[in-house]
């Protein structure tokens, strides 16, 4: 094992152990909600994987803007790494408010602004996967997927204001508002840690997915020229 | 500079009546659309009617521009009039802006008359049909959607798949220029429409910004 992957590998596994540690806790060692039931404990996923697919799509957008600025080969690549886990993040988001909504509102979807405006952020980070695959040359796959990047951050500041721009089922922002979070004191202490680990997890996750794709196009770069050789 | 605007965007709207198919089958297509959802949900309490009647007329405007759109750079492609821009020495934002103005010559041509076949099929929203606001919003939803469609178009000019990959993004990313129309149509006669115009005018910059900037970086070699 070389270097990079063991340190890799450590990070990843006390970052992991860390996060499962978390949840745990959610699921034991909290009490249950007398409204909601155990239910709500699902709360520790579904909000730190929506903030953190929301803060990604603003990583992709630096991302893409300084690439468009200042192109750089390997830049994107991280791009592409950043998509992926947002995608990741955005479905884990879904499922897990699907998982919640059910007991609660009765059903596991609904076309409520909230949930159709995440699917369309699924849906754009999907496209930037497709775009990238299916463009074949690097320079225009770069520059398009830069202004894919850029494009796709316009759409969390609606899921954002969704909730108070329309009448829907979910619930008006709780966390990030003015005059406070509504939520008691008990479920922010550990629901902040839960959100920053998912953060730095994430993050690993992007550091990770780089890692192979810049390794991936080494190899194809050498391949091409041992076959230019030969 | 605007000269040769005016001549390029002359010569490819006559190209583009010349091809009846191009223009004429997504206005049926609309119509139709807007007739089947009215016979679809029948009658309807009044005070939903402007709600029913915007997202009516902009869905409609969804489905028939993004089959044109999808479409508007096929003669390019089709006699590699890219390879030939390349050599010249007419600047590539021109080509954008006069593709742009066929989009949205494109989009109105089939706005109108949805919307006017909307009116008909609503006789109570007569007033909307005289307000400033809503023809604003409609002309920028217009606009918003043929930026986008148009940059979209050159984004995904050399990708595999692109049969798929253009309504995919097309799709969600016109979402936010069709659900500000909707909201501020949903306002109209109050003063909290001036914000939805800002807001898709804003989209429009965005897209249309991005359309000239890098539109040479699309139209190369593939």
């Amino acid at each position: 094992m070389q270097a990079v992957d063991r340190k890799q590998f450590g990070v990843g596994l006390f970052l992991m152990s860390v996060l499962i540690g978390l949840w745990c806790y959610a699921i034991f060692g909290v009490t249950t909600d007398k409204h909601q039931g155990d239910v709500y404990r699902i709360l520790y996923l579904h909000v730190p994987c929506a903030l953190t697919a929301f803060l990604f799509s603003f990583t992709l957008f630096l991302v893409s803007l300084k690439s468009l600025i200042k192109p750089d080969g390997s830049l994107l690549f991280y791009g592409k790494a950043n998509a992926e886990v947002g995608l990741l993040l955005t479905v884990l988001t879904l499922a897990t408010g699907s998982i919640w909504g059910y007991p609660t509102w009765g059903t596991w979807w609904t076309w409520d602004a909230r949930l159709t405006t995440t699917l369309i952020l699924a849906l754009l980070y999907c496209g930037y996967i497709l775009l990238w695959n299916s463009l074949p040359q690097e320079k225009m796959r770069h520059k398009a997927c830069a202004v894919l990047g850029i494009l796709i951050f316009i759409d969390v500041p609606i899921i954002y204001k969704s909730v108070t721009w329309w009448r829907t089922l979910h619930q008006p922002p709780s966390l990030m508002r003015s005059g406070g979070s509504t939520m008691s004191s008990e479920m922010l202490q550990l629901l902040y840690p839960s959100l920053l680990w998912m953060v730095l997890v994430g993050a690993w996750l992007i550091w990770l997915r780089a890692t192979n794709h810049l390794i991936q196009r080494d190899l194809e770069h050498d391949i091409l020229s041992q076959l230019e050789e030969s | 500079m605007l000269n040769l605007y005016c001549e390029v965007t002359l010569h490819q709207l006559k190209l583009l009546f010349c091809d009846k198919e191009r223009w004429v089958s997504p206005i049926l297509f609309s119509i139709t659309v807007l007739l089947l959802f009215s016979f679809a949900q029948g009658g309807y309490a009044d005070k939903n009617v402007l709600e029913i009647f915007s997202s009516q007329i902009f869905l409609t405007l969804l489905f028939a521009t993004q089959m044109a759109l999808y479409r508007s750079v096929e003669p390019e492609k089709e006699d590699r009039i890219f390879d030939a821009l390349r050599l010249t020495p007419l600047p590539s934002g021109v080509w954008f802006c006069s593709r742009c103005t066929l989009a949205f010559v494109l989009s109105l041509s089939v706005a109108v008359p949805v919307v006017l076949m909307g009116f008909v099929l609503h006789s109570n929203l007569v007033w909307v049909f005289l307000s400033f606001d809503f023809w604003a919003l409609l002309l920028l939803v217009c606009t918003g959607l043929s930026c986008l469609g148009t940059l979209l178009a050159m984004l995904t000019f050399h990708a595999d798949g692109r049969e798929i990959l253009f309504p995919l993004l097309f799709f969600p990313l016109s979402i936010p220029v069709l659900l500000a129309g909707l909201a501020g149509t949903k306002v109209l006669g109050t003063s909290d429409v001036s914000s939805w115009i800002g807001l898709v005018a804003g989209f429009n910059v965005i897209y249309f910004t991005l359309g000239v900037l890098l539109f040479e970086e699309f139209i190369g070699p593939s």
